[in-house]
């Protein structure tokens, strides 16, 4: 079957001068293989193992490569894996037998996955140089991946939907967190990350009804497939916040009798101060985060299971100029330039009250057995425990204890079966979910029980130019529900609810051939309405609004159509891509008006507050996402990213709220293999251009969108070798001109400026060492 | 090889500091104020006027049950007196009288009074002002050890009534919770109603005949 090239995933751009090399092994017998071949198709490369089993391929280009390998009387083994800038080493294992594993394909498929969509991959020297930022920032280089809000607080939006149509997914496993408004960001460790994939567009039927806009698969980094002891050591230093972050990770596959047992253990410790903008302290921004991973993989001739356990901890301030009370106050300080009680703001390390602190914790097992040789059941059960506490600045009575304690814990359990026969994969399965939400402190959503069941396929065919893809799922969720009383006579509130959900899909990838390709995809989806949607009743921190839920709420569908034209050589790539979405029942927050057209306020015993509540209408989403890279020569590199969303409120004629203005970034690269002494060095300065959103309804929103903005960010690097140890350098300043402004998906902006100049110092040591087994 | 095996220690004592230690943490009590009263009593004697907000369900959507207006005679000075209560809770539970939570922290809270009708130390000169409103108390009336400066906290007032009128939402009263900021004290001489969060803000309609 010829290989398509899978645009849309791009390789880092150097000149291709990296080298791979290594050998051939029998899986069982562990000895070497002499006349197997090695190509890598997409590249156009190819070699043979000599009389020792050892292949050497040169000329490649860095970043992605899929290599097939194989032999006569063997399977033809496929790995999709990262090529640094220099030399690399990889050894291949081959089984006997002459079918392709089912295996082999799925890993082909999940780091393809959803290949008929656009997608991003961020993978190896690209994501070590995004280490150190939380998550979402991490992503907000990718084209069509934009950042909501800053700091703790960073959430992901892509092709203009964000938050509860977002999908994210670790290790295989929906991450199950209070993603309640604009307040909380998703708990996973961005050093958890071996490769990170973000794909675009409605991927509901294979990830459930959440992944509406799009899904982020965070895997691990993968356990090695022979005896090896490999992993890595990062450290961050940040100067705005004078903080840092050091990650280690050490993955084995045991040698010898143990070669079926590979252990994986993982901590990052991260701790910083307060931000400061150019013209003053964000006071109370400190942060201190710990997370914990370790895993256990057990293979045998029929499959696999892993074992794995994480912990992620984060104690985050929240900003004193964060007015958390009194309308009234929040309107007066939106008018002045400066945040309120600016003169008290001192830097410090301390995180004070009102803070938030947030533990995750997961415990899952995984595990793929072979049930023929063209069929895999994938069975997982997960449990995770999401405590999210908030500490506001109470009276002294109250100063050790949390004024809202909510805790979140889902068990979810779900049985996959992928096969292939000839040209068709099939992917189809059940999921189960049990969850319960369990809420202490001033009321402000429901306890509840939900239980959740769903039931989906998936058909691609495969021809030699071409890949259809055919979907479907169907979701049931069921929710028992208790609201407390508020007044010490009010009774508990009890309301059962279900919702039903059905997604399709359909969609199609093409080779045109001469590095073009062609992808398309129709989808529907479906998003019941989230407990915060259904049940809230009260005041957010930091907006001075009452938030106000509707029990009645439906089931939110959206018809969405993606097309996009990829085209790759050595020299250039583009990748283009449009799509729309239509979402009836569309849920968002509105003011609510009064009989006198004006906004409707609620008057508390604070005050005056402006009541929102969540409402449905018809929307529609228009966006495009391009980028494109030209080599100038062999050692300058152009590459520009542009992104632009355009929403819209159909049934009322209105803009919707918090939809990403227009970007465009641009980044000059210079980079050679070697310079001197240097080894791979680069030098980039980048421009990044933020437009203001000129699409807006003050009506809908309390300030107008910030101004636009303009920021350059520069950044160097190198790879050392000591001794034999690869040292990879990366320098990064941000915002180099220290430019003062607001950004419109952040929080922070009716308050005060974006943090100014940052800079990051990296040092990543990888190390990777065989431990085979000595033959006699 | 050699430095493959300092690698390795310095990855795992990563894992032990990324154990970080989580105290077990209490739920605070409700620290709601749902009802606000302000009793003004005639120096001269005389019945007091009792005008009280209420909010049964704190800052749920319910309306207020209960909000008054002020009606006082002209040319009368009152003492003027206000309770907070929580009355989520029973009137013997320890967080029904939040008044009293806050005179204990006197030093981080104060009653600030404006609007139309009002002229105060907070409104400065007001030539509209149907009452003028002034502070009865300290600091050290409530808390032994306040530290200088001592500060007027507003559970105590004088309030003088001139003119006669009414005004809709014309007497307003903001209660400031001012704690320090990571140790740099918020309540100050120079502080008013824009420093620290706001725990009350009513209005009143004010009459004076």
């Amino acid at each position: 079957m010829a290989a398509l090239v899978v645009a849309g995933v791009r390789p880092a751009w150097a000149q291709c001068e990296a080298m791979l090399e290594g050998k051939v092994i029998d899986v069982q017998s562990f000895e070497p293989l002499p006349g197997a071949w090695i190509s890598a198709p997409e590249q156009v490369k190819a070699g043979r193992t000599d009389v020792d089993g050892h292949y050497v391929i040169e000329g490649l280009c860095p970043g992605d490569l899929l290599v097939e390998v194989g032999k006569d009387g063997y399977q033809t083994h496929r790995e999709r894996f990262s090529v640094r800038r220099g030399d690399n080493r990889h050894d291949f294992y081959l089984i006997s037998g002459d079918v392709d594993t089912v295996e082999a394909e799925a890993s082909r498929l999940l780091e393809d996955e959803r290949a008929a969509q656009a997608s991003e991959l961020l993978t190896g020297r690209e994501l070590d140089q995004t280490r150190g930022l939380d998550l979402a920032r991490s992503l907000g280089d990718l084209p069509g991946v934009r950042v909501l809000g800053s700091g703790a607080t960073a959430k992901p939006v892509i092709n203009g939907l964000n938050s509860n149509r977002i999908s994210l997914i670790y290790d295989g496993v929906a991450h199950a967190n209070q993603d309640w408004g604009l307040d909380h960001a998703p708990e996973i460790d961005p050093f958890a990350a071996g490769s990170i994939r973000v794909v675009k567009g409605a991927a509901g039927v294979r990830y459930g009804p959440d992944a509406l806009g799009g899904v982020v698969l965070v895997e691990p980094r993968a356990y090695a497939e022979k005896p090896a002891l490999s992993g890595d050591l990062n450290l961050v230093g940040l100067t705005n916040g004078w903080g840092g972050a050091a990650s280690g990770a050490v993955l084995t596959t045991l040698p010898g009798d143990w070669d079926r047992l590979s252990l994986r253990l993982e901590g990052t410790y991260r701790r910083q101060g307060d931000l400061t903008t150019p013209d003053y302290v964000l006071d109370n921004t400190a942060q201190e985060e710990r997370a914990l991973r370790a895993g256990v993989r057990w293979r045998w001739g029929g499959g696999k299971v892993e074992a794995s356990y994480s912990h992620y901890a984060n104690d985050y301030g929240i900003f004193f100029g964060v007015v958390s009370d009194g309308p009234q106050q929040f309107f007066d300080q939106l008018e002045s330039e400066t945040p309120s009680g600016l003169e008290t703001f001192r830097y410090g390390w301390d995180i004070n009250r009102p803070y938030s602190t947030v533990r995750h914790d997961v415990a899952q097992l995984r595990s793929r057995i072979h049930l023929s040789k063209t069929t895999d059941l994938l069975l997982t059960y997960a449990f995770q425990a999401n405590d999210r506490r908030e500490f506001d600045q109470g009276r002294e009575r109250d100063r050790n204890r949390a004024q809202a304690i909510f805790l979140l814990d889902t068990h979810t359990l779900d049985a996959v079966i992928e096969s292939r026969i000839d040209d068709v994969e099939l992917e189809y399965g059940v999921a189960g979910q049990l969850q319960f939400n369990d809420f202490g402190g001033l009321p402000f959503i429901a306890d509840y029980t939900k239980v959740g069941g769903a039931g989906f396929f998936i058909a691609r065919y495969l021809a030699s130019r071409w890949e259809l893809e055919l979907g479907a799922r169907a979701d049931y969720e069921y929710y028992d529900t208790v609201r407390p009383g508020r007044t010490n006579v009010a009774p508990d509130v009890r309301e059962e609810l279900d919702f039903f959900a059905f997604t399709t899909t359909g969609g199609l990838i093409y080779d045109l051939g001469g590095g073009w390709t062609l992808r398309g995809q129709l989808a529907t989806a479906a998003r019941n309405p989230s407990p915060d949607e259904l049940f809230a009743d009260g005041p957010t921190v930091g907006t001075a609004s009452l938030i106000i839920g509707d029990t009645g709420l439906d089931t939110e569908t959206t018809m969405n159509a993606q097309v996009s034209v990829g085209f790759e050589t050595d020299r250039a790539g583009a990748s283009l891509s449009g799509y729309g979405h239509y979402i009836s029942d569309y849920i968002f927050l509105a003011p609510q008006l009064g009989s006198d057209g004006r906004l409707r306020v609620a008057r508390t015993i604070r005050g005056a507050f402006p009541v929102f509540a969540y409402q449905q209408v018809d929307a529609g989403f228009v966006g495009f996402d391009g980028d494109a890279r030209v080599r100038l020569v062999p050692w300058l590199e152009l590459k520009t990213t542009i992104s632009l969303v355009r929403a819209r409120d159909l049934e009322n004629d209105r803009f919707l709220v918090y939809v990403p203005p227009d970007a465009v970034r641009t980044r000059l690269t210079v980079d050679r293999p070697r310079w001197g002494a240097l080894r791979a060095p680069y030098l980039y300065a980048e421009s990044e251009a933020v437009l203001q959103q000129t699409r807006f309804d003050l009506a809908s929103d309390f300030a107008e969108p910030p101004e636009s903005y303009h920021l350059v960010h520069m950044g160097a690097g190198c790879r050392f070798d000591l001794h034999g140890q690869a040292l990879f350098v990366d320098v990064e300043i941000r915002n180099v001109g220290n430019e003062s402004y607001r950004d419109y998906l952040s929080r922070l902006r009716y308050f005060a400026d974006e943090p100014g100049i940052s800079g990051f110092v990296r040092l990543s040591l990888p190390f990777d060492e065989a431990l085979l087994h000595e033959a006699n | 090889m050699k430095h493959l095996k300092a690698l390795i220690p310095a990855s795992l004592l990563l894992t032990a500091i990324a154990c970080g230690d989580d105290e077990e943490v209490e739920e605070a009590g409700e620290e709601v104020i749902t009802t606000l009263t302000l009793t003004f009593t005639p120096v001269d004697g005389g019945a007091p006027v009792v005008a009280t907000f209420r909010d049964p369900d704190g800052d749920g959507s319910g309306a207020a049950t209960q909000f008054d207006d002020i009606v006082l005679v002209s040319g009368t000075t009152y003492g003027l007196e206000l309770v907070a209560l929580n009355e989520t809770v029973d009137p013997t539970d320890p967080d029904y009288r939040i008044i009293d939570e806050i005179t204990e922290e006197a030093e981080e809270h104060q009653f600030f009074f404006h609007g139309p009708a009002v002229e105060s130390d907070t409104t400065g000169a007001n030539p509209n002002a149907l009452v003028v409103v002034s502070y009865e108390d300290l600091e050290s009336d409530y808390v032994s050890s306040a530290s200088e400066p001592d500060l007027p906290v507003g559970v105590l007032n004088t309030v003088v009534t001139s003119t006669t009128g009414s005004v809709a939402e014309g007497f307003r009263v903001t209660l400031k919770h001012q704690p320090p900021n990571g140790g740099v004290p918020v309540k100050t001489e120079t502080s008013g109603l824009n420093d620290g969060g706001t725990d009350v803000d009513v209005a009143f309609d004010l009459t004076v005949q």
